[in-house]
């Protein structure tokens, strides 16, 4: 009895073996899949393809991760997973020229050693755990690499970019050619400071791009840019001469790229107008913008009071924001593979772009200003002891404007007229030197005038320049052993390198853009947002206003009141009585203004949340209720028919 | 499938609407999605055009809501002396066992078809990747379809419909559970990480949570197919025990 209880028992074993076993066997197999999103998030796009129908030699793609140390870490797991499987289908499209290897660098092992020779970055996630590496290095056949030194999360959108990016880079025969070109008075690569009389260290972001980039300096009076170069990068570019001007204008529209820093007011580009009165800080390449589709708004500022910094104008002076000192974070960064996971970006006075209208050109934000914004002249940095003052002349304009941005298409030029002329007195450089110019011209010469692209450039503009000097960005510190020691504060060299590596990659690579849309708003609420604040907009303002003026008078007088409290120690401070009691009236009076302010928030919301309160009863009650409905008519109906048919039947 | 697994189904389905019993389902499986999505999942205050929120709860609503409906599969044929007869008719039993799953299935569906305003909502309100939606009522189907496997095979077990329905929340839940840390930390301390991944690569969670992602990929598809399958042929043996037994 027992042992016949027993034999079909067994039987119930085998599905259960037959699903474990089908299910660890689904595994092993490849990943074929399906992918039904909007932007194809997870298949490889047309641009990597391309790359990898390219690729010359075979490159192997050594993927570290440390396995056994990853153990209880589910969600980097699933990451990791991800990121193998991508690697997979680079491997896959590479049709042999690409060859993935997954190595577990375990403590101590020779496979460590070898993740570390590669360059990738061991990271201790947990306190007392091992290392945990999870990077990729793309090797080639003669032993050049490039690596991912770690796999950041946050980067997800941008991973098929990154991963294609490093392919770009091993195999390229050579590292990117820079022609630079930065205004002599910057001194951005070092030299005697002829206000100061004093040396200066080259700047920290130029040694950067001198590590990692070809670079070749144009000359002050330069009239042809290398024909090889790969990026033209102008710093501050104040005074070019039309020859000049002509050889950028040609460059760009003959397909060339180029990362422009076009600043209106460039603090670091000589003394203080103080010293010199009257002495131009502005650089404008309008001229040629206009004529390639956009602008940047002359002689303005963006002054922002979201992103205000506080600054120190001198030592000894009490800190105070500063409107045109802008400390971005993320919120301020459009989505796309520049700025992308860069966390804080300082820009100093930096101008704003446009779009001209009916462009055909794309012009793509990069940075922008918060709402909370407004242009103002620049000639208010000139003799600007206090930046405080800077608020008196300032109203938020209720729009962001644009600080960098990317520009892409058939440009045409700015010299529709051809060359300009060799005639030495129209030019704008002002003491031209003669010798110097003619022989560049006739090399200029050889090449025929190009009127419309024929071919699609990039073009980068940031509309600073003091955001590549240390000051915006790095501490710099002279070690111990006499070597300086740079740590950086905001990611603006980040920046830079982020900005000449896409515009020196590969065509295709450009065309990989972050994939991940992530943001989807409810466009009708925020249009009734927005309607709602339209209606309301000019009573906000005044309010606003009005806060702030008290705010502001109300600042005034605590100050004195901390100040005479510091300085004698009489019970109202340095305030007579008469001014304590307006002071009282002002705090009064901001509560009254705050109050009005949240009453008027709310009746904004009001509308928004009436919709919201609608949607879920029509969501949780709606159709139940009908299917009550139904399911009552069905019920009488059945009752009626039965009523119906009993006398007969 | 076999006609006579059709016929079984369209019986079976029938008689779901000839009771209650459907009605009160759809109607808990309804107000309940609605009010987790929107007062759990804050669906309208994050102001984001998906539906995360709503497909979120989805595993943890089945996991009471399915056992409902499977737990009387067999128990009740079991228990009103059905079975016998069931078993006695010219049909295969693998298609008694099709069958009745086949309508439990489509029930479901029908279930989440009737969550169709929320979807309309979520297009009206901005405009969401509907690749994705759309996958992930797919992969929300196929989960219920794992469960009600699951389901009717314990209600085969069992001539008790409370204790299948019990059993079958709590099977549902290990496998559920399965991907979550606190579970797999009893493995950690000694299991190989095949092993770990292995239990981990059991969770309804991870599979789901894949294809509602947008991605159709075989592996997640085959796995609850597999799970589906498997747990059906198990069904079909523990009644076949049952009544040598």
């Amino acid at each position: 009895m027992n042992h016949r209880l027993t034999a079909p028992k067994i039987r119930l074993l085998l599905p259960a073996l037959a699903i474990l076993s089908a299910i660890g066997l689904i595994h092993s197999l490849p990943p074929i899949r399906l992918d039904l999103t909007e932007n194809d998030l997870y298949t490889l796009s047309r641009g990597t393809r391309h790359i990898l129908a390219q690729l010359e030699e075979p490159i192997t793609l050594e993927f570290y991760f440390s396995n056994r140390a990853t153990k209880d870490m589910p969600i980097l797991r699933t990451y990791a997973q991800r990121v193998r499987e991508l690697l997979q289908e680079y491997e896959r499209l590479g049709k042999g020229r690409v060859t993935l290897q997954t190595i577990d660098p375990e403590p101590f092992s020779e496979a460590e050693d070898q993740a570390m020779a590669r360059g990738l970055r061991g990271v201790r996630l947990v306190p007392g755990t091992p290392e945990v590496y999870f990077g990729v290095a793309a090797v080639t056949s003669e032993d050049e690499t490039a690596v991912i030194p770690f796999f950041n999360q946050e980067r997800e959108a941008y991973l098929e970019y990154d991963i294609s990016e490093l392919l770009v880079q091993v195999s390229r025969d050579h590292a990117p050619r820079l022609a630079v070109y930065a205004e002599p008075d910057l001194l951005v690569r070092g030299g005697i400071n002829p206000f100061k009389h004093e040396p200066q260290d080259p700047w920290v972001a130029m040694e950067k791009i001198a590590q990692f980039y070809d670079v070749t300096w144009l000359p002050e009076d330069f009239q042809a840019i290398p024909k090889n170069s790969d990026l033209l990068v102008l710093i501050h570019p104040k005074a070019l001469s039309e020859p000049a001007l002509y050889a950028v204008d040609q460059f760009v529209v003959g397909g060339g790229n180029a990362l422009l820093f076009v600043d209106p007011y460039a603090e670091l580009d000589g003394p203080p107008a103080f010293v010199q009165p009257g002495r131009k800080k502005s650089s404008d390449l309008n001229r040629l913008f206009r004529a390639w589709g956009f602008e940047q708004i002359p002689a303005k500022f963006v002054g922002d009071d979201h992103y205000a910094t506080s600054v120190r104008i001198a030592e000894g002076r009490p800190a105070s924001r500063h409107l045109g000192v802008l400390t971005l974070d993320s919120t301020a960064f459009e989505d796309n593979v520049i700025a992308a996971n860069l966390d804080k970006l300082m820009l100093s006075s930096a101008g704003a772009f446009r779009p001209l209208p009916e462009t055909s050109i794309r012009f793509t934000p990069l940075i922008h200003s918060s709402e909370q914004s407004m242009l103002m002249p620049t000639v208010a940095l000139d003799y600007l002891f206090d930046p405080a003052i800077l608020y008196d002349a300032f109203k938020p304009s209720g729009q962001s404007f644009i600080l960098a941005a990317q520009v892409e298409g058939r440009l045409s030029s700015a010299f529709p007229e051809g060359a300009p002329n060799p005639d030495p007195a129209v030019q704008i450089g002002g003491n031209a030197d003669l010798d110097a110019h003619s022989a560049p011209r006739r090399g200029a010469a050889s090449t025929p005038h190009l009127n419309q692209a024929d071919d699609p450039s990039q073009v980068l503009v940031v509309g600073d320049s003091d955001f590549l000097a240390n000051r915006l960005w790095t501490r710099v510190q002279t070690g111990p052993d006499g070597n300086r020691i740079t740590t950086p504060f905001a990611d603006n060299a980040a920046f830079l390198i982020n900005a000449i590596d896409h515009l020196t990659g590969h065509p295709d690579l450009i065309s990989i853009r972050g994939r991940g849309r992530y943001e989807r708003p409810f466009e009708r609420v925020e249009r009734l947002r927005r309607e709602a604040e339209k209606q309301l907009q000019a009573k906000l303002e005044t309010l606003q206003q009005k806060l702030e003026t008290t705010e502001r008078k109300l600042a005034r007088l605590e100050s004195r009141k901390n100040a005479g409290a510091t300085g004698r120690s009489g019970e109202t401070g340095g305030l007579t009585p008469q001014q304590q009691e307006t002071l009282n009236a002002f705090r009064q009076q901001r509560l009254q203004i705050r109050q009005e302010l949240r009453r008027l928030q709310h009746r904004l919301n009001q509308e928004i949340e009436a919709l919201g309160t609608r949607l879920k009863l029509i969501n949780i009650l709606l159709v139940p209720l009908l299917l009550t409905l139904a399911v009552l008519v069905l019920h009488v109906g059945r009752k009626f028919r039965r009523a119906y048919s009993q006398p007969t039947g | 499938m076999t006609r006579h697994a059709w016929i079984i189904c369209r019986r079976e389905l029938a008689g779901y609407f000839a009771t209650p019993l459907a009605y009160v389902f759809l109607l808990i499986f309804l107000v309940l999605s609605g009010v987790f999505t929107f007062y759990l999942g804050g669906f309208y205050e994050r102001n984001q055009a998906d539906l995360r929120p709503f497909f979120d709860y989805h595993p943890w609503l089945y996991l009471f809501l399915i056992p409902a409906v499977s737990m009387r599969l067999w128990a009740e044929e079991r228990k009103t002396g059905t079975l016998e007869l069931l078993l006695t008719l010219p049909i295969a039993l693998r298609d008694a066992v099709l069958g009745k799953f086949l309508a439990a299935w489509l029930f479901s569906g029908l279930a989440l078809i009737l969550t169709g305003p929320l979807w309309i909502t979520v297009n009206w309100l901005g405009s969401p990747d509907n690749g994705v939606i759309l996958a992930a009522y797919l992969g929300s189907w196929l989960m219920a379809g794992s469960y009600l496997a699951i389901g009717e095979c314990l209600s085969a077990a069992t001539a008790n419909q409370v204790i299948a329905f019990i059993l079958t929340a709590v099977v549902c839940f290990a496998f559920l559970a399965a991907g979550f840390p606190v579970v797999l930390d009893v493995f950690y301390r000694w299991a190989p990480p095949w092993l770990v991944d292995g239990v981990a690569s059991l969770s309804f969670l991870a599979h789901f949570q894949a294809i509602g992602k947008g991605v159709l990929d075989l592996r997640d598809l085959l796995f609850f197919l597999i799970m589906i399958g498997g747990w059906l042929t198990a069904s079909s043996i523990v009644i076949d025990l049952k009544k040598a037994g």
